[in-house]
């Protein structure tokens, strides 16, 4: 039989000619070749991340574990983990920490219910043609420079001529010393915060309510849901995972929070608004104590990643969804 | 109980009429199918019954209630829709729970409400599932199942099988039917597809551009069409259409053929400007018909052969159902006849002129 058929025969010869054979690989010249390019397009972003960000990054965590002043920055003295230490008896780095806290929990919890409430405005009036002007028209507080908005602020809330004050005394209220007050620097601060960002999480809100499919608030209202029942069982649960990625998007925020309150408070009435960024900036570029400044620094950067991990696991789990 | 009439229902969306005049007298347990084309309103017809939309004018009455007004949570109906439209973010058995439990009934009472549904669709394994780990026949007897607990006066469906592969699609309009026996509950079913209106429906509304073209039983649809897009639209492959004219006690078409149509009064036949003969009654033969033609192209399907045969004189080839063939080539001449008493006669408005054969009685009145 296996004569008759030529393949068998020729069969197993054939493969190991052909194994034998030598493999021919083609040489990449270093000009042309895919490493050389991919190189080429990377190093830019290499140099980039290592002179801006690595760089600093390790010599402030460097920094952190000495004793140095800004003033004499080649006399430093090993301090190990005492900076870390002293930051947690350190009053001011205390209510910093504080002040940060209550700012995101009190910012964000507002700006979430008041976010859904105007996302669920705009998401209702979605058919209406003029409601597409004013949604951007919403975004922009914003789209403003932090520095402006600090600057702004410092017009509306001054206890003289700003604009609340003039409308209080209008309506026959007293009027309030915003920035002078500790209770009112706080709430002034909120309200700032609460303005800006408010737009960016609506908008997230709205697109989450945009994203639930027609048919199956349909399929609710034939199932006998009421708009309570739809609000509560259908819509909110179907944009947690959005409100989540917005609490993590606005916590990172917070942590960075700057301008605004070196612009109005400066941190002030005494420890009552002084936020984490602030109180590095002072450690750093007012009392000259860049070993301290930097531990601070070090901490808002565990701080974020903390936020930024869960955050990448949320975005993972919408992805799936 | 679950009757679901309609009165001089009318809907325009914009200047665009969408429902043209609809009247409709649903009994009480029927399988009522609308069937028609895409756009020809049968989907907007199921919405104006659930309450999704709102009637421009007219009245929707259920059980006997006018619910012209009413939300649709509040006119006792259930609603499954082409996509399933499942909660995603809920289990099966919360889906399937969800009316129960918002109409206020109690853990226990949903609990074993949707145990039973469950039980009767096969779902009980897959109770703790997501609709995203189900597959396409699963998701849509969740639908079902979230129709079926809350016991309602009339169940909707919305070209449920649509998204359903060939086999499945014939599996779950088995299981569709069999619901209706063992709940005996109205249902209103909505699809374009013929023989899921055929096979399943007590009674089939054929609509077209918004309009009832007619309301009737399967059999009546197929044997005494009202008009000539009733013809066409049930039975496959389609009604052939002839156009023809009287001379000599005679109808004779464009080619020359000369068709004897028995048991027509003259005036019917004067009146007659198309005539519609269904592939299946058409009989072929070597010799000695009314049309002669050479077999254009043959759909071989075993059970049945299709003769698409080109005829001299006729604009469109014949169709004839040829059962169980195999002898004919395509390139053949064939000659053909329709069978007797099988012939339909339309005017030139569309009506059709009278019953096919004298014989036949329509099965139930409209």
């Amino acid at each position: 039989m296996s004569s008759i058929d030529p393949f068998v025969e020729r069969g197993p010869k054939a493969t190991a000619l052909s194994a034998s054979a030598p493999m021919r690989r083609h040489q990449p010249r270093l000009w042309s070749g895919d490493r050389f390019q991919t190189g080429l397009f990377l190093w830019p972003t290499c140099l980039f991340l290592l002179v801006l960000t690595l760089f600093p990054f390790i010599y402030s965590v460097w920094l952190s574990l000495h004793f140095v002043r800004l003033t004499a920055l080649h006399r430093k003295v090993w301090a190990g983990l005492d900076n870390y230490a002293s930051l947690l008896t350190d009053q001011m780095f205390l209510a910093a920490l504080r002040n940060t806290a209550l700012l995101a929990v009190s910012s964000i919890t507002v700006e979430v219910v008041l976010g859904f409430a105007v996302a669920k405005v705009f998401y209702e009036l979605a058919s209406r043609k003029w409601v597409n002007g004013l949604r951007s028209a919403y975004l922009v507080p914003m789209m403003i420079t932090p520095i402006s908005v600090g600057v702004i602020a410092n017009y509306v809330f001054n206890p003289q001529l700003g604009v609340i004050n003039q409308l209080l005394g209008a309506a026959g209220g007293s009027p309030v010393p915003w920035f002078g007050d500790p209770v009112w620097a706080r709430i002034s601060i909120l309200l700032i915060s609460v303005w800006q960002w408010t737009p960016f999480v609506a908008m997230l809100i709205l697109a989450g309510l945009m994203s639930i499919r027609k048919d199956i608030l349909e399929a609710a209202r034939v199932d006998g849901a009421r708009w309570w029942h739809i609000l509560f069982r259908i819509e909110i649960p179907s944009v947690l995972p959005i409100i989540m990625l917005a609490v993590i998007l606005r916590l990172i925020e917070v942590l960075r929070y700057f301008d605004v309150i070196y612009i109005t408070t400066r941190g002030g009435p005494g420890d009552r608004t002084m936020v984490l960024t602030l109180f590095t900036y002072q450690q750093d570029f007012q009392y000259f104590q860049v070993g301290t400044g930097s531990a601070a620094a070090v901490v808002i950067l565990i701080l974020s990643i903390i936020v930024t991990t869960f955050a990448v696991r949320i975005l993972r789990r919408i992805e799936n969804a | 109980m679950g009757a679901v009439q309609l009165v001089g229902i009318n809907k325009s969306f914009g200047t665009a009429k969408v429902i043209d005049d609809v009247s409709l007298d649903i009994r009480d347990g029927e399988f009522i199918v609308f069937v028609g084309p895409s756009g020809c309103g049968k989907s907007t017809l199921l919405r104006l019954i659930s309450g999704l939309e709102e009637p421009t004018s007219g009245r929707v009455l259920i059980a006997g209630q006018d619910v012209t007004q009413a939300a649709p949570a509040e006119r006792q109906i259930s609603m499954v829709f082409q996509s399933y439209a499942l909660y995603p973010h809920m289990s099966v058995r919360d889906n399937i729970g969800f009316g129960l439990r918002i109409a206020g009934f109690s853990r226990e009472e949903t609990r074993t409400r949707v145990d039973e549904a469950a039980r009767m669709l096969e779902l009980t394994p897959l109770l703790d599932r997501r609709p995203r780990d189900l597959s396409g026949g699963q998701r849509q007897r969740v639908a079902i199942g979230r129709a079926i607990v809350r016991s309602p006066q009339a169940f909707l469906f919305d070209e449920p099988l649509s998204n359903l592969d060939a086999a499945l699609r014939v599996q779950m309009r088995m299981e569709i039917i069999g619901l209706h026996q063992s709940l005996g509950r109205t249902m209103i079913y909505v699809t374009h597809d013929q023989v899921e209106a055929m096979t399943m429906a007590d009674r089939i509304v054929v609509l077209r551009s918004g309009r009832v073209e007619q309301f009737d039983t399967p059999i009546t649809l197929y044997d005494r069409p009202a008009n000539r897009f009733v013809a066409g639209f049930i039975g496959s492959p389609r009604m052939n259409f002839i156009p023809v004219s009287l001379s000599e006690g005679e109808l004779i078409d464009a080619g020359g053929g000369r068709i004897r149509v028995e048991g027509r009064s003259p005036d019917e036949m004067r009146r007659a400007t198309v005539l519609g003969v269904r592939p299946e009654h058409l009989t072929y033969g070597s010799e000695g018909g009314v049309w002669s033609g050479r077999i254009r192209v043959l759909e071989q399907l075993g059970s049945d052969a299709f003769l698409h045969v080109t005829v001299d004189g006729l604009e469109a080839p014949l169709v004839v159902r040829a059962s169980g063939e195999r002898r004919l080539r395509e390139g053949e001449v064939v000659s053909l006849s329709p069978r007797p008493g099988t012939v339909h006669l339309f005017d030139q408005d569309d009506h059709a002129i009278g019953a096919p054969d004298p014989a036949f009685r329509p099965s139930r009145a409209a």
